[in-house]
């Protein structure tokens, strides 16, 4: 037996399906993370786009493309999600809200100035130890302009809403929802309400996020509904209210 | 299914052209440049620390370190030496590099073992037990030693692989596999075979 120390070993595969779900788990980790639709559009009234990785991508260019949001598809179907790093001055990245997922990592948002004078908007996931470091490089989706983004509102509602799957290793979709608040609209607190009761979300600089069940089908809400976004003023009375489910029909295609 | 077709369309690439996208940003092709080497890595890390369940996570360490360096530039065809490299050196930390990606190691899904597996299960089992008395008898040697064997012997990677893996001069791999060999057999007697790098090629039998 000890000769086997002198020679050649020969190569063992992984047991059965474990060298898949490592491949999984390996893309998982270093895809970036799809888009935070509102986010992106932060004027705009509310949206609602469904991502899953990348089995999704083309009904996701197919709704983005129906509501008028914005190229996904230059972030999404290649990889090269973030724009190029000259243009984005990250050293002034400024963090808007951030909050630790269920997964353990942490989901932040971010914004920085570019030097043409725009500014970007992108997410970005870590370690929670590190969720209050600039992130060095955009690995997250990112919605940049090349202007001074305008300041108006340009909805009556008071909350523009974006929801997200996210294609989990065991199969499962990860849901978050992400949004912002017209600044006008006193909004101090927004809460996600469900059959279980009120969740806080995370919520500063008028940008929210939060996290539902996963679930087992992209675009659906899980178990556990109705979900209703309430959004509270200082005084905690109840300024707005979204129903997740509402949203999603309104934004799929007809 | 994007996915899939993605990756189908490029698994006639080589090493390098698969590099060069995933330096660009491109997960699908990493993800085939795993598909390609995890055997033979995970196989590398076996014999390192012979022990399959640890082998599996260093494996994955292995693959996300790689991305996270993927800004380097590499030979097109020491793609595989270069991963190699980075084995060497995530079995050489291995507490550091677990504790580094513990928190993208508790999301590997564990899955139960299909039942078909239970035969093969006891041949790795041995396996792992006759692995572990190699290596404690490999363990006396100098640990440059000890790589450069498990490159070259057990893995069958060329001097020029191994230099590059290392990031040392061909000669310097020669010199230290003559030392391991020679220690090797102070270690242990009774040897029956030699295995050694030659240039390009793996030879069992000098």
């Amino acid at each position: 037996m000890t000769s086997n120390a002198y020679s050649r070993m020969p190569d063992w595969d992984m047991p059965p399906g474990r060298l898949q779900a490592r491949r999984d788990h390996l893309i998982y980790e270093i895809r970036p993370r799809s888009s935070v639709a509102s986010i992106r559009n932060p004027r705009r009234p509310l949206a609602v786009v469904i991502l899953a990785g990348a089995a999704l991508i083309i009904p996701t260019l197919a709704l983005s493309g129906r509501l008028g949001l914005f190229d996904l598809g230059a972030y999404v179907s290649g990889n090269a999600k973030a724009p190029h790093p000259s243009v984005v001055d990250l050293s002034q990245a400024r963090k808007l809200v951030g909050m630790t997922l269920s997964s353990g990592r942490a989901l932040t948002v971010w914004q920085a100035p570019t030097t043409g004078g725009g500014q970007c908007t992108f997410t970005h996931y870590s370690e929670p130890s590190a969720a209050s470091a600039p992130p060095t490089v955009i690995d997250g989706s990112a919605e940049c302009s090349d202007a001074a983004p305008s300041q108006k509102w340009s909805s009556d509602q008071p909350l523009s809403t974006g929801l997200e799957w996210n294609r989990e290793p065991g199969g499962l979709y990860a849901v978050l929802v992400e949004g912002l608040v017209n600044p006008s609209s006193q909004i101090a607190r927004v809460d996600l309400r469900s059959a279980s009761g009120p969740t806080p979300m995370a919520f500063a600089n008028d940008y929210f996020l939060g996290e539902l069940p996963p679930t087992s089908a992209a675009g659906q809400l899980p178990d556990g509904g109705p979900y209703v976004l309430i959004a509270y003023d200082s005084a905690g009375k109840v300024v707005a209210t979204e129903d997740l489910q509402a949203a999603i029909d309104q934004a799929r295609p007809k | 299914m994007l996915t899939s077709l993605q990756q189908s369309s490029q698994r006639h690439l080589s090493d390098g052209e698969l590099w060069d996208r995933a330096r660009q940003g491109s997960a699908d092709a990493f993800g085939v440049l795993f598909e390609r080497h995890a055997s033979a890595i995970y196989s590398f890390c076996f014999r390192r620390v012979a022990d399959w369940s640890v082998a599996e996570d260093l494996t994955s360490i292995v693959f996300l370190e790689a991305w996270r360096r993927r800004e380097k530039a590499i030979s097109p065809d020491m793609v595989r030496a270069w991963l190699f490299g980075i084995a060497t050196n995530v079995v050489r930390n291995q507490r550091r590099s677990q504790r580094r990606y513990r928190a993208a190691l508790a999301r590997v899904p564990r899955e139960p073992l299909a039942s078909s597996f239970a035969d093969e299960s006891d041949a790795r089992m041995s396996h792992q037990q006759e692995m572990a008395i190699i290596l404690a008898a490999v363990g006396k040697l100098p640990r440059r030693e000890q790589d450069v064997l498990a490159l070259c012997v057990w893995s069958g990677l060329s001097y020029e692989e191994a230099a590059a893996a290392l990031a040392v001069p061909v000669g310097t791999i020669r010199s230290r596999l003559s030392r391991a060999k020679q220690h090797l057999g102070t270690h242990l007697a009774g040897s029956d075979t030699y295995g050694t790098c030659v240039n390009g090629r793996k030879d069992n039998n000098d």
